[in-house]
């Protein structure tokens, strides 16, 4: 039996109050609910557009905690087919967005627990050619510093992160590098947005403590 | 003193959270002129007057310039995944399908195994109710030598009975 999680309305917008979000859906398209409705009703169609229009969400959510991209690719997928085979379980009380984002929180925590590591994985931890691949596939332009100085520097950055809390990771690194809204958050996590905004600061004070102390 | 405290304290608190609501609405900003230029007037001379808040709207500044340098999982997506997804569930359809199909047989067979099973239980009772009831052997008592110190074979009628005894007295 699929853990699909039961979520309570938060009268809250499906989409970020801050930035667009890749993906999010064009002003006059069918609502999320009507397209949910469809989806219950056998359409894949709808369904499928319910997931182009969220599968960046689930991506960086699921990133946030892995950061591991070939679990990230799998837990997306994994997410996807669960929401697809219990739909018509879902009874639309809170966003679809909401619903999607448990799930994958669920799968996630669920991978974690079973491979019983530490969602960190350094790229000096791939090959140089897997690395060079990574790079090249965020899309990014090759000025600035060069593949191997990005790579010291992202390293750097996830070692600085180890020492927050998991939750604390996570949040800072959907607001700041996925871009989600603190409202986002807060339904990602189950908290309440001023927690969130609580918690954003003290984590960010800490890693800004580590770095004066390091001296870097 | 204390009263004092705790109102500055709440005071500071509710600019932090103005100021996270300021760094969401301009995620792009890197200084914190830029930052404080689209705020309200009261934060702005808070945040002047206040160390605790300017460093915090400091810290915000830090820590996004920090994490600049991680990749974002949104992009990863793209439009090769919702095949990707629209595949797998159509092979786990299939699947579900077929793992159906295993169990269609048995609603088609249930009058016939009613019937069978009825029939069964039917001639079951029939042979226990008509078999005869075996007697359990009794345990047999023996003397010092070996011998059985009572007859074990028991007479059944009267005309055995009879004859045992007769035996016994010669």
């Amino acid at each position: 039996m699929p853990r699909v999680p039961k979520v309570e309305p938060l009268g809250l917008p499906a989409g970020p109050a801050g930035a667009k979000p890749p993906g999010a859906k064009a002003p006059g398209a069918v609502e999320d609910r009507e397209l949910v409705r469809r989806a219950q009703g056998e359409d894949q169609e709808a369904f499928e557009e319910l997931l182009r229009r969220h599968q960046h969400r689930v991506f960086a959510v699921a990133g946030g905690i892995l950061r591991r991209r070939e679990d990230v690719e799998d837990i997306a997928q994994q997410v996807f087919v669960k929401a697809y085979f219990s739909l018509k379980r879902f009874d639309q009380r809170a966003a679809f967005s909401t619903w999607l984002y448990k799930i994958t929180v669920n799968e996630c925590w669920d991978m974690l627990r079973k491979k019983k590591v530490r969602p960190l994985v350094y790229e000096s931890d791939l090959s140089e050619e897997q690395a060079k691949q990574v790079i090249a596939a965020e899309g990014k332009n090759s000025s600035g510093p060069d593949i191997s100085e990005r790579l010291e520097a992202r390293e750097r950055v996830e070692r600085l992160m180890e020492g927050l809390d998991e939750r604390d990771r996570l949040m800072l690194i959907l607001k700041e590098v996925e871009g989600f809204a603190v409202e986002e958050i807060a339904q990602v996590l189950d908290l309440n947005a001023n927690t969130v905004k609580v918690r954003l600061f003290r984590a960010r004070r800490r890693i800004v403590n580590r770095v004066r102390k390091r001296g870097e | 003193m204390t009263n004092f405290l705790n109102k500055r304290k709440a005071e500071c608190r509710g600019f932090q959270m103005q100021l996270e609501d300021a760094a969401g609405a301009a995620p792009s900003v890197t200084e914190l002129s830029e930052l404080l230029a689209s705020t309200p007037a009261a934060l702005k001379e808070h945040v002047t007057a206040c160390a605790d808040c300017r460093t915090a709207a400091e810290n915000i500044l830090a820590a996004r310039a920090l994490l600049t340098v991680l990749p974002s999982y949104a992009t990863m997506a793209g439009p090769w995944f919702a095949p990707r997804v629209m595949a797998a569930i159509a092979a786990r359809k299939a699947e579900l399908g077929r793992a159906a199909d295993t169990w269609t047989f048995l609603p088609k067979l249930a009058a016939r195994l009613t019937w069978a099973s009825a029939i069964a239980l039917l001639l079951a009772s029939g042979w226990l109710y008509q078999k005869p009831v075996s007697t359990a052997a009794k345990p047999v008592v023996t003397d010092l030598t070996g011998e059985p110190l009572a007859d074990t074979a028991t007479p059944s009628t009267n005309d055995e009975l009879l004859v045992s005894l007769s035996e016994r007295r010669r």
